[in-house]
C-alpha cells in the first residue's frame, strides 16, 4: 500500500491527493464562516475533514478547538488546542484559542489568563478578542 | 454456510449467458461509438447471440434509436468501469502484498479470457472465504475468552500481530502525552472520553502533525475500534492501580478479580465489535456485487428492449 506507506513516511493526504493551498484556505474560510454564523457542528465536522488533510496547519487546529469548544467537547477541544500550539507556540490566533480553551478548564485559568493578558496588548483582532475577553472575565486592559 | 460454494455452483451455469451479453453490449456500444470491437471470445457470444434471439440477429438491417444509442454507450461505460476496477483491485493486491500467494491467488483478475462476471464471482468467492476464516478465528478467540483461555491468548496474539491494539494503545498514550494532555488524559475515563470525541482521521492527523506519522495508519486502521482500545487501556491503567492499592490493603484477591473480570469484559466487547465489523464487510461486498450485477442486467436488458 502505497499510500500508507508514504503517510508511515510523515506524508499527509493533501500530498496524496496534490490538494492546493486555494482549496485549504477556501475551505477554511468555509468553516470558519459556518463557527461565526453559529453552526457549531458543520464547522465541526468540516475541520475534522480538514485537519485530517492538513494536519500541520496550525490555523485549522486553532479553528477545529474553538469549534469543538461550542459544541461542548471540552477534552477534544483541548486537545486540537494543545497540537496547534504545538505545531506554532508563537502564532497569536493559536495562542489566543489555546486560552480560550484553557479558560474552561478548571486547571488551566491561570495560565489562559497569562495568556490573554500577553495577547491583549497586541494589535489586530486578536488583540482585540483577548482583551475583550478579560473585560469580560472583569479584567482592566491598559491600552 | 460457505457462500462461495453456492457462487460457483451458479455461477457454472448463469455465467456464460452472461459473458456474451457483456460482450454483445460492448460490441453493440464499440460499434456506435465508431471504435473496433474489444478483443475478446467474440465466436462465443456469437454463438451465445445467435442462440438466444435467432429471430432478432437475422441480416435485418436495424436502425439505432438515440435512447438505444444511449443504452449502449451506458453498457460500454459500464463494462469500462467493471473492468477498470477489476484490475485495480487486481493491482493494488499487486503491488500492497509483497508476498507472491496474494498476487496469486488474485491472479485471475487478470485472466483476458474472464469476463467481468466471472472474475466478481471469483473475487467474491475469494473475499468470501477471506472473510470467513477471520469471522471464525475471531469466534474462536471469544470461545477461548468464554472458557478461560482469553488472558493468556490474547496477549500472545497482541505481541504476535505487528501494530496491533497494543502497538496503537502504546502510541495513543504517547500521542496524548506529547500532545501536552498526559496527566489530565490518562486519568480516570479521560482517554476513553477523548477517544469518543476525537475522530479517528483527527487522531491520526495529530499523530502526523506530532512526529507519529507510522501511528496514523494504524489509528485509520482500527476506525471505530479505536474507542475499545481506548477503554482497553483505561481497563489496564486501573487494574494497575487497584494492584498497587491491593498490596498494601488486606483486600488483595477481590481487586485482582474485580480487574480480572473488567479486562474480560472489554476484550469481549472488543471481539463483538470486531465480529460485528466482519459482517458488515462481508454484507457490504455483497451489495456491492449485487449492484453491479443489477446494474449490468438492467443496462442489457434496455438495450435488448430496444433492439425488439
Amino acid at each position: 500500500m502505497e499510500n500508507a506507506k508514504t503517510i508511515e513516511s510523515g506524508g499527509t493526504l493533501s500530498d496524496l491527493l496534490e490538494m492546493p493551498a486555494e482549496v485549504k484556505d477556501l475551505v477554511h474560510g468555509i468553516a470558519a464562516a459556518a463557527l461565526e454564523a453559529g453552526r457549531a457542528s458543520e464547522a465541526e465536522k468540516v475541520l475534522e475533514g480538514l485537519v485530517a488533510i492538513h494536519p500541520r496547519d496550525p490555523a485549522n487546529w486553532a479553528l477545529l478547538a474553538r469549534a469543538h469548544l461550542r459544541t461542548g467537547k471540552e477534552l477534544a477541544a483541548r486537545f486540537a488546542a494543545e497540537v496547534g500550539r504545538q505545531l506554532a507556540p508563537d502564532e497569536p490566533s493559536v495562542r489566543l484559542a489555546h486560552a480560550e480553551v484553557l479558560l474552561g478548564a478548571a486547571d488551566g485559568r491561570t495560565e489562559a489568563l497569562g495568556e490573554l493578558r500577553g495577547l491583549a496588548g497586541m494589535t489586530g483582532p486578536v488583540g482585540e478578542r483577548a482583551a475583550a475577553l478579560l473585560a469580560g472575565l472583569g479584567e482592566r486592559v491598559s491600552a | 454456510m460457505n457462500i462461495g460454494q453456492v457462487l460457483v455452483g451458479a455461477g457454472a451455469a448463469a455465467l456464460p449467458t452472461v459473458t456474451a451479453g457483456v460482450e454483445v453490449a460492448g460490441r453493440l456500444a464499440a460499434a456506435a461509438m465508431g471504435r473496433s470491437a474489444p478483443a475478446g471470445p467474440a465466436p462465443k457470444a456469437g454463438r451465445a447471440l445467435a442462440a438466444g434471439g435467432s429471430a432478432a440477429s437475422g441480416p435485418r438491417q436495424i436502425t439505432p434509436t438515440p435512447a438505444q444509442r444511449q443504452a449502449e454507450q451506458m453498457g460500454a461505460l459500464l463494462s469500462r468501469i467493471a473492468r477498470g476496477a477489476l484490475s485495480g483491485i487486481g493491482g493494488t493486491a499487486t503491488s500492497s502484498s509483497s508476498s507472491s500467494a496474494a498476487s496469486g491467488s488474485l491472479a485471475f483478475l487478470k485472466d483476458p479470457r474472464l469476463s467481468v462476471e466471472e472474475k466478481l464471482a471469483r473475487l467474491m468467492v475469494q473475499l468470501s472465504d477471506k472473510y470467513e476464516k477471520q469471522l471464525e478465528q475471531k469466534l474462536q478467540q471469544y470461545a477461548d475468552l468464554e472458557s478461560g483461555k482469553a488472558t493468556s491468548s490474547s496477549s500472545t496474539k497482541k505481541s504476535a500481530s505487528s501494530g496491533g491494539s497494543g502497538g496503537l494503545l502504546g502510541g495513543l498514550t504517547s500521542l496524548v502525552s506529547k500532545a501536552g494532555l498526559g496527566k489530565e488524559a490518562l486519568s480516570g475515563s479521560s482517554l476513553t472520553k477523548l477517544a469518543s470525541q476525537v475522530a479517528g482521521p483527527v487522531l491520526a492527523g495529530a499523530a502526523t502533525a506530532l512526529g507519529f506519522p507510522a501511528l496514523a495508519p494504524l489509528i485509520l486502521k482500527a476506525g471505530p475500534l479505536l474507542g475499545s482500545v481506548a477503554s482497553g487501556a483505561l481497563t489496564e491503567l486501573a487494574g494497575g492501580a487497584k494492584g498497587k492499592v491491593s498490596t498494601s490493603k488486606a483486600s488483595t484477591s477481590s481487586s485482582t478479580a474485580s480487574g480480572a473480570s473488567s479486562t474480560g469484559g472489554t476484550s469481549e466487547k472488543q471481539l463483538m465489535t470486531e465480529i460485528q465489523i466482519l459482517q458488515e464487510k462481508q454484507k457490504e461486498m455483497f451489495t456491492l456485487a449485487s449492484n453491479i450485477l443489477r446494474s449490468m442486467h438492467d443496462t442489457k436488458m434496455a438495450v435488448i428492449g430496444n433492439v425488439r
